[in-house]
């Protein structure tokens, strides 16, 4: 089953064909998943009618971005009626990895971070948004991965996590890892696939 | 059979829009999910919430639009889509989606100018507007002349230097304690008052602009003076907004040489206006107000970017399509 999954929570795009090849781009969601997504079907001769799986990342993460996320991925599911998963971003985060105890890190923006601790394949904290000061002491000795680790690096290696050096691919989301999980991922009902916020709105 | 159809996409501001209109203008469907009352209480529209809900709701209304013109995606052969102006975030949600579709439908798809849409949308339905015409748009966010030469285009030949008249109309409301929406509000007040009774300064300036904020400042003294009854206030601070809205509209026509006039935005509901501005051209109230059917009509003029051209299109919160 031709299965492609894409993730928007962070700064840089990451996609991935099940099967095929993978993207990471630097750039604003708007500009970069479309052109992304659509040439990873076309580099394998494929055509939208062919995809029946789109699993995507919603969050947390960046909210507008994560909307483009989700927009895009209806979007693509109306056309031909494919089915829709989505896909926790911490998690798919952490999917990079390898150590008993697991931190996923993305920035949050305003001196938070949005962030979830696994064990053994599940989350035993978050996922959470705060100020990395704030994280449990139960990180500590965690191995983390995403930028909101690079980030706050001296807050996080002080509170004994620890931390790949800031350009190891760790800290991206990766297109196989992804469509891995997507492929053991349920399908949800279009209107049930919405951005995992985690903050309220700001009403300023 | 249905012949070509475009599909509409709006989500500039508060109003998830859907439509489905023909190459030739007839509209099949127009769909509106309004915010409107979700942001009321915090006096104005909050674009992370306006955003949030338009992702919530554009499916449906999408789906709506499309069993409304008893049609199916089959039958769409272009998308249209606002790209601004409006609210950044908003504008994304509507962008993303439209090309998400047509990409996999390798259908062509039109960015589309929130205002152009405004100006055009007298072109619509039987009683279409021809050009040369002159558009006064006067809706909550935006107040200008336009002239349309072709309605592929149009030249701003005036607009407000402050507050939108539909925001005047807001803000007096709120000021006479009269409610939301405004408008309404205040043509309802207003007809049982005496438009006369007092007498709210109208302000000319530049050749062709408009400025309502001092009519506001005007009402909140008298207000505050204990003035009323609200009946009169309300009669006399329309006539002032409709007073303006219709002089400089004639003083257009006047200066271009241009009679055939239309209007459109939501002040163009008013009853007051409407009998002012007796023959020009003004479309039924749900192609005054923010909607889709707007969008694909101003697409209809456009030309299409075809697939895959605009898979990096992004939305723009300022300049004109
Ligand atoms: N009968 C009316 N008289 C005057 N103004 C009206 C009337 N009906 C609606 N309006 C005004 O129209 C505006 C809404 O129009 P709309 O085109 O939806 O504007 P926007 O989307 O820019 O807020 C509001 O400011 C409202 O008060």
């Amino acid at each position: 089953m031709t299965l492609i999954a894409f993730d928007t929570s962070m700064p840089t795009v990451t996609a991935g064909l099940a099967g095929g090849g993978s993207a990471i781009r630097e750039g604003p969601a708007q500009r970069e998943l479309m052109p992304a997504v659509n040439g990873l079907i076309g580099e394998a001769g494929l055509g939208w009618r062919d995809v029946k799986a789109i699993g995507v990342g919603v969050g947390p993460g960046s909210f507008t971005s994560l909307r483009i996320g989700v927009a895009t991925a209806r979007g693509l599911a109306q056309a031909y009626g494919a089915e829709l998963r989505p896909l926790s971003s911490l998690w798919a985060l952490a999917q990079n990895i390898d150590a008993a105890r697991g931190l996923a890190v993305i920035d949050a923006r305003r001196g938070e971070v949005f962030a979830a601790l696994y064990e053994g394949g599940e989350a035993v904290f978050g996922p959470w948004v705060g100020p990395p000061e704030q994280l449990p002491e139960a990180c500590s000795g965690a191995l983390a991965a995403g930028d909101g680790s690079v980030r706050f690096r001296d807050v996080l290696e002080g509170a004994g996590v620890e931390i790949p050096p800031d350009g190891d691919p760790v800290h991206r989301i990766q297109g196989p890892a992804l469509c891995a999980l997507a492929e053991r991922a349920r399908a949800v009902p279009a209107e049930a696939v919405l951005p995992e916020y985690l903050r309220s709105p700001d009403v300023g | 059979m249905n012949p070509s159809l475009i599909l509409g996409i709006e989500t500039s501001c508060d109003d998830t829009c859907a439509a489905l209109v023909t190459e030739q203008g007839e509209v099949r469907s127009n769909v509106v999910a309004s915010q409107g009352l979700i942001h009321e209480k915090y006096g104005g529209v909050v674009p992370e919430i306006a955003s949030r809900r338009h992702l919530e709701l554009l499916d449906a209304v999408m789906a709506d639009a499309l069993e409304g013109a008893g049609a199916t995606l089959e039958d769409v052969d272009r998308i249209a889509v606002t790209r601004g102006p409006g609210l950044i975030g908003a504008l994304l949600v509507g962008v993303a989606e439209a090309k998400a579709l047509a990409a996999a439908r390798g259908l062509p798809l039109t960015p589309v100018d929130h205002l152009h849409g405004h100006v055009v949308a007298g072109t619509l339905g039987p009683d279409a507007v021809e050009a040369p015409y002159l558009c006064l748009v006067a809706s909550g966010g935006h107040t200008f002349i336009a002239r349309v030469e072709e309605p592929s285009s149009y030249t701003v030949l005036g607009s407000t230097l402050d507050d939108a008249a539909g925001e005047a109309f807001d803000k007096g409301a709120r000021i006479l304690g009269l409610g939301y929406p405004g408008g309404p509000a205040i043509q309802k007040a207003a007809e049982n008052g005496d438009p006369e009774a007092f007498d709210f300064p109208r302000s000319y300036p530049g050749e062709l602009d408009f400025s309502f904020s001092g009519l506001k400042t005007s009402l909140l003294y008298k207000v505050r003076d204990g003035a009323g009854p609200v009946e009169d206030l309300a009669a006399s601070y329309q006539r002032a907004i409709v007073d303006a809205l219709a002089t400089r509209l004639g003083q257009a026509a006047r200066r271009e040489g241009i009679d055939r006039l239309a209007i459109g935005g939501g002040v163009a509901a008013n009853a007051e206006l409407r009998e002012r501005l007796e023959g020009a051209a003004i479309p039924p109230f749900e192609l005054c107000t923010d909607n889709a059917a707007m969008i694909a009509g101003a697409a209809r003029f456009l030309p299409a970017v075809e697939y895959p051209g605009y898979l990096d299109l992004d939305a723009s919160a300022r300049i004109h399509a």
